[in-house]
């Protein structure tokens, strides 16, 4: 007998963990369905110290059973990722919310608006695929706030001159400045930027949230960071209406007569359906988009043609990561925080700013300290000194700027390789663009600038290579594939995240972005989520909107 | 059965003691602990490859790509310590240290660039992330490795 509940969400990191939690304190039963295993409980939300299982990277995504294609042009054959190098989904409850940095920052009002911003400043429309966002800043506030309260978001208290209007204050207070963050922060203020503590997920006290479930600091790296299973998680299990099935991925949403009945997922003792009156899918950016395609939701995107909305817009940020050298030891940080300034300036061609921020260097994970400059051998005893010489003399301030939404980058289905139960793997078509080479060789520029004037004797940029290489990690801010509108003609969920074709659907997560902007998507995605929350219990309430 | 022959994870461990050698500053990789951990990650599914995509077809190496092979870390490993052992070989000397400066550097450079025949730069690629784990520990996983606390002694990083 095929089991029922009020609503079945597919996956259970930040997005799933949000919504599934909103739905059951409303009253409604929810079934979880994650690809992956149960992660352990930790308090303070870092799990860089658990032991690991089965080789390397037990909580991203088994590649092994699952994973994806990529052609730089539409023109080449794709090639699987036979491991995952330049991205790192995660896998299992708390999903890639338990792999991230932290930071909380909130887009800018303008950051809605891409194509009305920008628009008039391409160089090459054709090359460009933007799209407003039919959900500005004003309605979202109230749930950036709801998010930041979960979080328990540490910063400052005034924000600077790039960031939107505040209904309130931060809930908590940022970690201090370490001896690396005052020389940046300094550094910057110099030369005429706004430094200031990056908003994040990161406290150095103890904490309860606005749900009533709290978190203590890290001894070692003396503070905690919020974890779906550290904020959230909790609270929906006092519900008693969530129940979390583990090892089943979610293959279908089963359909018929233009409503969704349920879902079909994988489990190791093979397959099994759940119905519900309602189905969320929250299974990241490009899993949301596959899954789509998989059932037959929306119309695929032809790049040829120019026709269909599910798969295009994929998009997301380019790292520009410039390391600074000093001639000095600097001084062990006592908890975890980022120096972050906005360089919104338009720049010859190039169209996007760029969000600079400067992480603590880390006591705990020796990876941090390997970095020597390029010029230092790569093996015997110069290599080796240099590791000791260099060791605790460095600061790393990473440019993210936007890689926009283009004609050339999208997201289709594979027609030669398939996963562990037959489905084919989603396919990417992603390159760099000129506007990206632009945008690497001026914030390369200030971030070099800034470490100088920070006192760093030698600046190095690591300029993402080109073509874009997936052997060499980028970040995992991908967004669009299922771009959110106004306009059924032109995107594949509404302005609540709802399905614009099955209409008891929502897709939840930064696949509805209809572009990146520069600051990572996560308290975006939740923001999102909340809202699209509001919209399901609206609808299972039989009061829709 | 161990992924290595005794024989193969002793030029496995000159090889990184060249990569890594005892200097004024500490110890060398084999005194640091580095080969059991080697050995052990090389018997897991790592390096047995079965946390890989293995679907087919398998096509050519493409630059910029991550490996297309279907041969695991622990085969590519031991089809690079052939090709070591066929240029000592060549050289008529039993070990890696018996090699004079020019010699461990054609060694290390060519293996490192692929001139040493098929398999050889992924070698030296796989090789060098494993001695890198093996003194350092898993990028944000495992307990600290002896290498990650011989380089946290040795700084004069003030706590």
């Amino acid at each position: 007998m095929t089991e029922s509940f009020d609503a079945i969400v597919a996956g259970y990191g930040w997005a799933g963990a949000l919504v599934a939690d909103q739905l059951a304190g409303a009253g409604y039963s929810v079934l979880v369905l994650e690809r992956g295993e149960a992660t352990p409980p930790s308090a303070s939300g870092w799990y860089d110290r658990e032991p690991e299982r089965d080789g390397r990277r037990w909580r991203w995504q088994r590649t092994a059973r699952d994973t994806v294609t990529l052609r730089h042009t539409p023109a080449r054959r794709a090639l699987p990722l036979r491991t995952l190098e330049v991205f790192g989904s995660g896998e299992g409850t708390g999903g890639s919310g338990v792999l991230w940095g932290g930071t909380s920052t909130r887009f800018h009002p303008d950051a809605f608006r891409p194509a009305t911003v920008h628009g008039g400043r391409v160089r090459e429309p054709a090359n460009f695929d933007l799209l407003d966002w039919a959900v500005g800043y004003d309605q979202l506030e109230p749930y950036y706030a709801r998010f930041e309260g979960i979080l328990g978001v540490g910063g400052e208290p005034d924000p600077h001159p790039f960031a939107g209007w505040r209904s309130g204050p931060l809930p908590c207070a940022p970690p201090k400045d370490d001896d690396g963050l005052r020389l940046v922060r300094s550094a910057a203020a110099e030369l005429g930027y706004h430094p200031h503590t990056v908003p994040a997920a990161l406290l150095d006290a103890d904490h309860v949230n606005t749900l009533g479930v709290g978190r203590s600091p890290d001894p070692l790296r003396g503070t905690s960071i919020a974890t779906p299973l550290n904020t959230v998680h909790p609270h929906a299990e006092r519900t008693g209406r969530v129940t979390i099935r583990t090892g089943a991925k979610v293959r279908r949403v089963t359909h018929d007569g233009g409503h969704a009945r349920g879902i079909l997922y994988s489990t190791p003792a093979g397959d099994r359906s759940a119905a519900a009156e309602v189905v969320v899918l929250a299974t990241w950016t490009l899993q949301n988009t596959r899954l789509l395609l998989l059932s037959g939701i929306g119309e695929p995107y032809d790049h040829e043609a120019g026709t269909g909305v599910v798969g295009r817009g994929y998009a997301g940020h380019l790292s520009i990561p410039t390391t600074g050298y000093f001639d000095r030891q600097l001084s062990l940080p006592r908890a975890q925080a980022s120096i972050g300034f906005v360089d919104s300036e338009p720049a010859g061609d190039s169209v996007g700013g760029a969000f600079h921020m400067t992480p603590s260097l880390g006591p705990l994970d020796p990876w941090e300290s390997l970095t020597v400059p390029s010029e230092t051998p790569a093996w015997g005893a110069g290599w080796k000194d240099a590791l000791v010489a260099r060791h605790g003399t460095k600061l790393s301030d990473v440019a993210i700027s936007e890689a926009l939404p283009s004609p050339r980058r999208f997201l289709d289905l594979d027609p030669r390789y398939v996963d562990a139960d037959g489905d084919p793997l989603l396919r990417i078509t992603f390159d760099w663009t000129e506007n990206e080479r632009r945008l690497v060789d001026r914030h390369g520029a200030v971030s070099r600038r800034v470490l100088a004037a920070a006192g760093a004797s030698l600046m190095e940029t690591t300029a993402p290579a080109f073509p874009y290489d997936v052997t060499r990690y980028q970040n995992t801010h991908l967004v669009g594939g299922a771009r959110l509108g106004d306009d059924p003609g032109h995107s594949v969920v509404d302005p609540w995240l709802r399905s614009w074709q099955l209409r008891n659907v929502w897709v939840v997560g930064a696949s509805a972005f209809p572009s990146a902007s520069a600051p990572p998507p996560t308290l975006t995605a939740g923001a999102l989520a909340l809202r699209a929350a509001d919209d399901i219990v609206a609808y299972l309430s039989g009061r829709p909107r | 059965m161990p992924p290595l022959q005794v024989r193969q994870a002793s030029l496995l461990s000159q090889l990184f003691d060249l990569w890594f050698p005892a200097t004024a500053d500490g110890p060398a990789a084999s005194e640091l602990d580095v080969i059991p951990f080697v050995l052990d990650r090389l018997a897991s599914p790592w390096g047995a490859g079965l946390d890989r995509y293995l679907g087919e077809p398998f096509e050519p190496e493409t630059a910029g790509f991550v490996r297309q092979g279907r041969e695991s870390p622990a085969q590519v490993i031991a089809d690079g310590l052939g090709i070591v052992e066929t240029f000592l070989a060549e050289h008529g000397v039993p070990a890696v240290s018996d090699l004079d400066q020019p010699l461990r550097q054609r060694l290390v450079e060519g293996l490192r660039a692929g001139a040493l025949g098929h398999g050889s730069a992924e070698f030296f690629w796989t090789a060098r992330q494993l001695l890198l784990e093996g003194l350092f520990g898993l990028p944000g996983s495992g307990p600290p490795r002896p290498g990650a606390l011989w380089l946290s002694s040795s700084s004069k990083r003030e706590g």
